[in-house]
């Protein structure tokens, strides 16, 4: 099939063999690649029973169909696995620049399983793999690990590492490409780690790509780079990056305050937003590959107590994680925390939201000074999260280590008293730094409904919320409100089957806003002849969404758990939200009408297993149908 | 009718604060037309720091706080 090589590259670490993996042309154009693929692949040669971090457990790595374009947007790609932060199945996203090289290098994706006796690194040339002993790099934070990697194999080998973090399990570990992106969410690095994999390093000689139809797909390219550079709203990114929205969402309610307490402070709105970061620290912009967005950061501060060298900045997520969130609103402590968290390889967004709930907890008396090695948590004390809090979560040290290395809900689980009432998360993953009582009653939903837990990656919800996309040719033209209820379940139903198609054709939910419903169908026709209508596509798109869910129905996974903490729908205090109620229930009842899935079970009713072809899938996870 | 308006965020960078006058019974949305802003970029409006609709009629005296949203996050 055009636009894949065909075989996924699969290594065992157990053993020390690796060998090809051949997902059948339907896996392909059922599930596309991605987050789609991986499922189905794991469907297929996963262990259920395995635990997250057992050498059983699979870890995929998988390409969509674009990688390898001069596309912007195009060079993400999607790592899944069993989360052993939140125990079911989960994928993350991330950008850089070693997706196109992998798909260059003759693969669709990397499936690792087993656990080696010894640090291992993996070293892909083409199709020529090795595993080696790498026992130095043990315990090296990931930028010393890239520098090492890259002058041992050359500066244009792409790279793929875990810090310590990972190394030690740490439940929300993430994977670094090259130092600077990142699969940030739900603890794939720790899956990383108890493989001993401690990086991947690839180099593809040809830059070759074969797609369906070269002349068409040229066309249409060149069409979408054009209007991305030209692209007021991509402008926007490029100019002040990912938090250049901050300062308005403080005023509507979106961004989070001391742990979801609060939902407006004025004078951190400008002290953390984009265009400030710009003034002040910003000394050059930075792309993944092909991309003319270029919303990455790279910052210097040259004095003060956070003074910092040239090199990656923090994207939005991590300075409301590591600034409001935190009851901060020093930039220059988020650039810091931002750079600790990426050297030790933490996620910013599990671990910004498990020490604010460990400041609340202290606070209100939770833990004690015999839990906290005598340390005073206090809103706003970067010194002590940057110093003490970040680096003895990422080396487990001690028993404040150990207990926030888990992650907020299960350290709360420990913690008893009132703790997990003040824990903000869906299914296990800590909520990313939009509050849907500001930002938007549907992020609610879609938070409570992602078969991974709280992600706004995993559909543009947060986008259609804002009204900064439209699709009209799929019946989505609505004006939304942010604040209110009305028209989300509908919404919703767009944005989950958007967001798997997103997820799996890898591609960046920024640059793609300026993608149409129908370009969306030419792109899959041209790169890969899928010979999709709009139907078609987004017939895909559902599949997929309910492939996830029946994959975490056998995790356990039922309706129960597709709710989100108390405190995103409790009224908010202040603010553009204040004293507004999410009706999250009817929301909930009406979008598993709308999909037709079950009220207990929460899998998709027969109908819609018969009507998405997913039979096979099903009696895969629950045994035959009849 | 005379209103009070607040840009936030990337708004600064097209007007700044200003008392304007408007036709009574003016909307959200007939405030937002008379600043002329680029069709891609959407503005929202907040009047007393509360979030309304572009069909909300403005009275005599409001503050209105106009954010903008592009992408983000």
């Amino acid at each position: 099939m055009k636009g894949y090589s065909g075989r996924f590259l699969k290594v065992d670490l157990t053993s020390g063999s690796t060998g090809f993996y051949e997902p059948t042309h339907d896996h392909y154009r059922n599930f596309i690649g991605g987050a789609g693929l991986a499922a189905r692949i794991f469907l297929e040669n996963g262990d259920f029973e395995a635990d997250a971090l057992a050498p059983e457990s699979l870890l995929i790595f998988s390409l969509g169909p674009f990688a390898g374009l001069h596309l912007s947007g195009s060079s993400r790609f999607s790592a899944a696995a069993r989360s052993p932060l939140t125990g079911h199945w989960a994928d993350s996203s991330c950008g850089g620049n070693f997706a196109p090289e992998l798909r260059y290098a003759g693969f669709d994706g990397i499936i690792v399983s087993g656990a080696a006796d010894y640090p291992s690194l993996l070293v892909i040339k083409d199709l020529s793999v090795k595993i080696e002993s790498c026992q130095e790099l043990w315990g090296q934070g990931i930028e010393s690990t890239t520098s090492i990697l890259k002058h041992r194999f050359g500066q244009s080998f792409k790279t793929l590492a875990i810090g310590p973090a990972g190394e030690n399990l740490v439940k929300f570990a993430c994977i670094m490409n090259d130092g600077h992106s990142a699969f940030g969410r739900t603890g794939l690095g720790a899956v990383m780690g108890s493989k001993k994999l401690k990086a991947i390093v690839l180099k593809a000689s040809k830059k070759t790509f074969y797609v369906h139809d070269p002349e068409n797909c040229k066309r249409l390219v060149s069409d979408l780079n054009n209007r991305a550079r030209e692209s007021v709203t991509l402008g926007v990114m490029r100019e002040n990056g990912t938090a250049s929205n901050l300062e308005g969402g403080v005023h509507l309610g979106d961004v989070p305050i001391r742990n979801f307490t609060s939902n407006f402070w004025e004078e951190m709105a400008e002290a953390l937003t984009g265009s400030t970061l710009s003034e002040k620290y910003l000394i050059r912009r930075a792309n993944c590959a092909f991309c003319n967005v270029a919303c990455k950061r790279v910052v210097q501060i040259d004095d003060g107590p956070f003074a910092l060298s040239k090199g990656p900045g923090p994207e939005y997520e991590t300075i409301a994680a590591f600034g409001s969130l935190l009851g901060s609103m020093d930039l220059a402590a988020t650039c810091k925390a931002g750079r600790v968290c990426n050297d030790l390889g933490l996620d910013t967004i599990s671990c910004g939201s498990t020490i604010a709930w460990a400041i609340e907890a202290f606070e209100k008396g939770d833990l004690g000074l015999s839990d906290t090695a005598g340390l005073k948590f206090k809103w706003g004390d970067m010194r002590t999260i940057i110093e003490n809090l970040i680096p003895l979560i990422a080396l487990r040290k001690g028993k404040l280590g150990r207990l926030l290395a888990e992650g907020s809900v299960s350290a709360a689980k420990r913690t008893g008293g009132d703790s997990n009432s003040y824990t903000v998360h869906a299914k296990g993953l800590e909520a990313p730094m939009h509050d849907p009582r500001g930002g938007g009653h549907g992020l609610a939903l879609t938070y409570a409904i992602s078969h991974r837990g709280a992600c706004h990656v995993f559909s543009p919800m947060l986008f259609m919320e804002m009204g900064a996309c439209y699709y009209p040719e799929i019946g989505f033209d609505l004006e939304l409100d942010p604040m209110s209820s009305d028209n989300k379940p509908e919404a919703a139903v767009v944005a989950v089957t958007l967001g798997a198609l997103e997820n799996s054709a890898c591609m960046c939910q920024f640059a793609d806003r300026e993608i149409t419903i129908p370009e969306w169908v030419e792109l899959f026709n041209y790169v890969a002849g899928m010979n999709w209508d709009i139907e078609d596509m987004m017939k895909t798109g559902r599949r997929i969404f309910y492939l996830q869910r029946l994959i975490n129905h056998r995790f356990g996974i039922g309706a129960k758990d597709d709710v989100v903490s108390r405190r995103l729908l409790a009224p908010a205090t202040d603010g553009a939200p204040e004293g507004i109620e999410i009706n999250f229930a009817e929301m909930k009842r009406r979008f598993y009408e709308l999909m037709d899935l079950d009220s207990i079970s929460g899998s998709p009713s027969l109908q819609v297993i018969m009507d998405h072809d997913l039979a096979i899938e099903k009696s895969r996870v629950m045994g035959d149908l009849f | 009718m005379r209103v009070y308006v607040q840009p936030v965020g990337l708004l600064k960078d097209h007007f700044e604060a200003a008392v304007v006058e408007l036709k009574s019974n003016s909307t959200i949305q007939d405030l937002i037309h008379a600043f002329d802003l680029p069709k891609e970029l959407k503005a929202i409006g907040l009047v007393d720091r509360k979030r309304q609709m572009e069909d909300y009629n403005l009275k005599e005296g409001d503050v209105v706080t106009l954010v903008c949203l592009t992408l983000g996050g």
